[in-house]
């Protein structure tokens, strides 16, 4: 408790004494960019894609072949995919932008209950046409993606006839192609080509490019992370805790009926650190190395190594799934000490970060209105 | 003024635009009465604040606030201000400009949500809300003479209704953003694929649509959100656009009174990529003539004239979003969220900040008022 008064305290403060650096040249950040990457960014959309493909596989297998797939097997499919996605889902800029891929892959949050509405309309329509992967794709967002997958596996109503059953399996079937096509997309847009994002990227700063200079680029990356923080402290912790132990609103968390909710949270915090961390600790890469040595405040890099693991660790005492443990007496003291962590991390983020690397972010351009 | 000034100017075509030939700019120079304005901000330790201020860098009004404000209304005789809390907002406060006096609070009516926005007209204070349950936009009405009891509302048009403007004697004009929100998940936006954005005219005294205009189909994702009215009644739009950050559209639109259509503005491939396709405030000069727009996130600002839709210029301003007239012809004052208050007139290459460490200090909210 004392430690995060700390942390919180510092955060606040917005005048602290930085090492005297040289400011940040051209090709320091193009290092910084390429570097996550190459090491965060294109291997988690590659098992992100591996994942989606599987689990396309896997429920063709649970559908169409007789004893192919066991439920249990196909759960672990999907559970791989959200794993996946949990460690991704921080990264909101470039080809995930497209076609409005991130929200197709998880609709969330959904306080309108939009997957379950529209979910239960397709359901009732029993139309094929409407699976049909090009019509499905351009239909509601809510319904493509892995909340509604997750529906269908861990909440549906007993169904009501054998046709009932087999629609139910083709919408699946039809969530986890479109998911596998999305995933496989975005890896590509961000790999393949001259056009590839990663080469976007590289050639910040050339006449044409999306990004004027490559501190742009690097100002999407600091965007990532400190949304990272924002969503967990903000929404897939605030929300259900509610204001009060009364007040607790489980099925506010992102995944309560599979129960995952609480793992969703230790992956985005630990993709977010490992992103602050750059991948390979002993490597000359990511916002850590660049806080160093580029701007040369170890001080500061070791105040935000010891927050992510502090916060990491709480994440990790919690002793029961986050949809219980918010209306738990005991268990709840430790999400609230979790999202105070969160949003005093967010909040060094902000303060001491950003101006760090020389991109001070301020009042109305992180979140306008 | 500098013969640099006048060079850039007359590059610009100021000088054809009577910018720079005004006798009025020589004597609103030497006027007695600084000019005021308001806006919200936050100090260096996060508290909020409703702040009154001139250009000289007196503060008349400096209120906490419990939550951030966003933008602010002055009633016609100058006495009474109103300042907004920021969306999804439940309070308003309205406060004596002249000495920073609480003089009402205002609740957000039950299951309702304040905007941000609002004006006065017609001896009324309209507020652009939100109805949680349902996100559809309302206009409420609320009376300055019964200490600002809301005494009425009607519908915007649209949903996410946000900045509102009076034109003539009794037409609101509103824009409605088109995204749904809902107060379970505060700012996040649910309706990105169905978005339906919208200028409305409304009656304020019944209420009743006078007329509607939209973009496209294809820019259905262009978000409509602040508006500036310049004096010929041309209505000015800036966007923001929620589709992917490569695409590149246009920003900023025109109503013109007697049309039926918007006019978008085209910009050079590079300032229209600077804007990081995001407007944040908008505002015409203290003769109506010339439009400023700021781009917060590309720490930009741009100036056109109204009548021929040219620009006449850009001045870079990290993280500005406030922008208000100050008086001359083609002057603003510009505000920014990483804290300074800056002295602009369009076609400038520069512009001068006011020197009081409350200015530089604070972090100033998006929106700035001329009072």
């Amino acid at each position: 408790m004392r430690r995060l008064k700390t942390l919180t305290l510092i955060a606040v403060m917005t005048v602290a004494a930085t090492a005297a650096a040289a400011a940040p040249s051209a090709d320091d950040y193009r290092r910084l960019n390429l570097d996550l990457v190459d090491h965060h960014i294109l291997p988690r959309y590659v098992r992100l894609a591996d994942a989606a493909a599987a689990l396309e596989r896997s429920t063709e297998g649970y559908c169409t072949t007789p004893m192919g797939t066991t439920p249990a097997e196909l759960d672990q499919a999907w559970q791989t995919t959200v794993d996946a996605w949990q460690s991704a889902q921080h990264l909101r800029f470039g080809p995930v932008e497209l076609f409005m891929r991130g929200m197709r892959i998880a609709f969330w949050p959904d306080p309108r209950n939009s997957v379950g509405r529209q979910l239960d309309e397709l359901l009732a329509s029993g139309d094929p046409a409407a699976l049909e992967p090009d019509r499905f794709a351009h239909g509601s967002i809510a319904t493509q993606g892995l909340p509604a997958f997750e529906r269908l596996l861990h909440d549906a109503t007993p169904a009501r006839s054998d046709a009932d059953r087999a629609f139910r399996c083709a919408a699946m079937q039809a969530i986890a192609h479109n998911v596998a096509d999305m995933t496989a997309g975005m890896l590509s847009d961000w790999r393949d080509g001259n056009d590839g994002f990663r080469e976007i990227i590289r050639r910040a700063g050339e006449p044409g490019v999306h990004y004027h200079t490559p501190r742009e680029a690097t100002l999407d990356l600091f965007k990532s992370l400190h949304a990272a923080l924002e969503v967990v402290a903000d929404h897939k912790l605030k929300r259900p805790l509610g204001d009060s132990l009364q007040a607790a609103r489980p099925q506010l968390a992102e995944s309560w009926r599979s129960e995952r909710s609480l793992d969703n949270v230790r992956l985005n915090l630990a993709a977010a650190e490992a992103l602050y961390l750059g991948e390979d600790p002993q490597s000359e890469g990511g916002f850590s190395h660049f806080v160093r040595t580029t701007a040369g405040d170890t001080a500061l890099d070791d105040l935000l190594r010891r927050a992510f693991k502090q916060t990491r660790a709480t994440a990790q005492s919690i002793g029961m799934p986050l949809e219980r443990a918010v209306a738990d007496p005991a268990e709840r003291r430790k999400v609230e000490k979790l999202a105070r962590e969160a949003a005093a991390l967010k909040a060094l983020l902000a303060q001491r970060l950003a101006p760090a690397l020389g991109i001070p972010v301020g009042f109305n351009a992180l979140d306008g209105d | 003024m500098t013969n640099r000034r006048r060079f850039l100017a007359n590059v610009l075509g100021l000088g054809a635009l009577g910018l720079l030939a005004s006798p009025f700019a020589a004597a609103t120079q030497t006027a007695p009465n600084p000019r005021r304005f308001m806006s919200a901000r936050a100090d260096a330790q996060g508290r909020f604040f409703a702040t009154v201020f001139d250009d000289e860098g007196r503060v008349y009004a400096d209120v906490r606030m419990p939550t951030r404000g966003h933008g602010s209304a002055v009633a016609p005789s100058g006495r009474e201000a109103v300042m907004f809390s920021r969306r999804p907002g439940d309070f308003l406060l309205v406060i004596d400009p002249a000495d920073g006096r609480l003089l009402t609070r205002v609740t957000a009516a039950p299951g309702r949500f304040f905007d941000g926005h609002g004006c006065f007209v017609a001896g009324r204070l309209y507020v652009t809300e939100t109805l949680a349950e349902t996100g559809d936009g309302l206009i409420g009405v609320y009376d300055p003479q019964d200490a600002y009891r809301r005494i009425g509302e009607f519908s915007s048009g649209g949903l996410d209704p946000h900045d509102i403007r009076v034109v003539g004697e009794r037409t609101l004009v509103v824009a409605n953003g088109g995204i749904l929100t809902h107060p379970d998940a505060p700012r996040v936006k649910l309706n990105l694929d169905t978005m339906d954005p919208s200028l409305a005219y409304l009656d304020a005294v019944d209420g009743s649509l006078v007329a509607q205009l939209r973009l496209p189909p294809s820019m259905h994702q262009s978000s409509i959100r602040h508006l500036a009215v310049a004096r010929d009644g041309t209505v000015a739009v800036a966007m923001q656009y929620e589709g992917p950050s490569t695409a590149r559209v246009p920003l900023v639109a025109l109503h013109r009174p007697g049309t039926m259509r918007l006019e978008t503005l085209a910009l050079p491939e590079p300032l229209l990529v600077s804007l990081r396709n995001y407007c944040g405030s908008a505002a015409v000069d203290a003769t109506g003539r010339v439009l400023g727009v700021s781009s917060p996130r590309g720490g930009l600002m741009l100036f056109w004239d109204v009548q021929d839709g040219r620009l006449l210029g850009s001045t870079e301003l990290r993280d500005g979003c406030g922008i208000a007239a100050a008086g001359d012809e083609g002057t603003f004052l510009l505000t920014s969220g990483l804290g300074g208050v800056h002295r602009h007139h369009a076609g400038d290459a520069g512009m001068s900040a006011i020197d009081r460490s409350l200015f530089t200090d604070s972090r100033w909210d998006n929106h700035l008022l001329t009072l």
